[in-house]
């Protein structure tokens, strides 16, 4: 792989990563209709989408550095004291409780899963599918707006009749994280699905993209430690691969950034328009 | 945040029982050349640590089993 072809995958990956649109199915899709050489099923793949989850884990553990200390500390408590007594074991163990789902399905479904990393015809079938999830979950807000008397284009204002994560209980949460198992699929984001989930449990959006960036970060971060000894394999251009990891990494900073201001009074909607656009485009002209 | 007294006993007894498995699941996988529940006959590292980690999370679920919270 040439330096600029990681380079631009490593944009691609970063900046994809956490916008509801599938960082996967674009590693898929648009090399495919770039008609660029790169196969994500080669096995040099890898290790370089190893080191790019570990640019963009590090970019979320430093932007929420404080709430992950306060967490983790908070999970020590609670685990050996074996009862929740402050908001923040709560949500340590809100975060395990929607990790371990995805970890499980994710470990054993990883080989079948990766078949369909060479498929942009799938992969664009996903997105589309992809938009759905994300227009049904806005559809179903608008409606619980409705019920809560609440004006559509209220801003701040709509967003503050709905909750924040810490009110989140462990039923919503482990459907939060039961939502992410579908993200193993290249097409359907796995930050899109846990905001979707989190806005159908009553989250407002910008409480629904921090939950969906909390939860991801263990789980990125665990599957690239995992992967990490790949990484020294023989022929590995780790240099090149490390520098696409840091601009991975800053890109997927800038975005989460983005994100987080945009959903103080933003929807889904024009992400799903996104995916669903780029599917229909996808099934058109993918080789 | 509420709590009650009083344990959930066998639901406790279940989560240790269910980390010792665990446990036995990661020693085969650390000790064993295998390709149970996975894609190649090779010892799996990575089965081990998953199995680790689920009996860890186990013990920390048999220890609020334990205490029985509200």
């Amino acid at each position: 792989m040439s330096p600029w072809l990681a380079g631009f995958i490593a944009l691609l990956q970063g900046s994809t990563e956490l916008f509801p649109v599938s960082s996967l199915g674009h590693a898929v899709v648009v090399p495919n209709l770039l008609r660029l050489d790169f196969r994500p099923t080669d096995d040099s793949f890898v290790p370089f989408l190893v080191l790019l989850h570990l640019g963009t884990a590090t970019a979320l553990l430093i932007l929420y550095r404080e709430e992950w200390k306060r967490i983790i500390a908070g999970f020590l408590r609670a685990a050996v004291r074996g009862r929740i007594q402050d908001p923040d074991e709560r949500m340590a163990l809100l975060i395990v409780a929607g990790t371990i789902p995805t970890g499980v399905v994710g470990f054993f479904l990883e080989k079948p899963l990766k078949s369909l990393f060479g498929n942009p015809r799938a992969a664009g079938a996903f997105l589309i599918v992809n938009a759905a999830i994300l227009l049904g979950a806005e559809l179903l807000r608008r409606r619980s707006e409705r019920a809560a008397h609440v004006e559509a284009d209220a801003g701040m204002d709509r967003e503050a009749a709905f909750r924040t994560v810490e009110t989140l209980d462990w039923r919503s949460a482990l459907l939060v994280g039961a939502c992410q198992t579908l993200a193993l699929l290249p097409g359907i984001s796995r930050a899109g699905v846990t905001m979707a989930g989190g806005l159908v449990a009553g989250l407002r959006h910008e409480e629904s993209a921090r939950f969906s960036f909390l939860l991801a970060t263990p789980i990125i971060l665990a599957a690239g430690v995992l992967e990490v000894p790949q990484l020294f394999q023989s022929g590995v251009p780790i240099g090149t691969y490390l520098a696409a990891s840091v601009l991975a990494g800053v890109v997927a900073y800038m975005s989460a950034r983005f994100l987080i201001r945009y959903f103080r009074v933003g929807r889904l909607d024009p992400f799903a328009a996104y995916c669903a656009a780029l599917g229909i485009i996808t099934l058109a002209f993918a080789r | 945040m509420q709590t009650q007294r009083g344990g959930n006993a066998p639901l406790a007894i279940g989560l240790l029982v269910l980390a010792a498995v665990f446990a036995v699941v990661a020693i085969f996988y650390l000790t064993t050349t295998t390709h149970f529940l996975a894609d190649s006959t090779a010892r799996h590292y990575k089965h081990a640590i998953l199995a680790i980690i689920l009996a860890v999370l186990c013990l920390i679920g048999a220890n609020f089993a334990r205490r029985s919270q509200a």
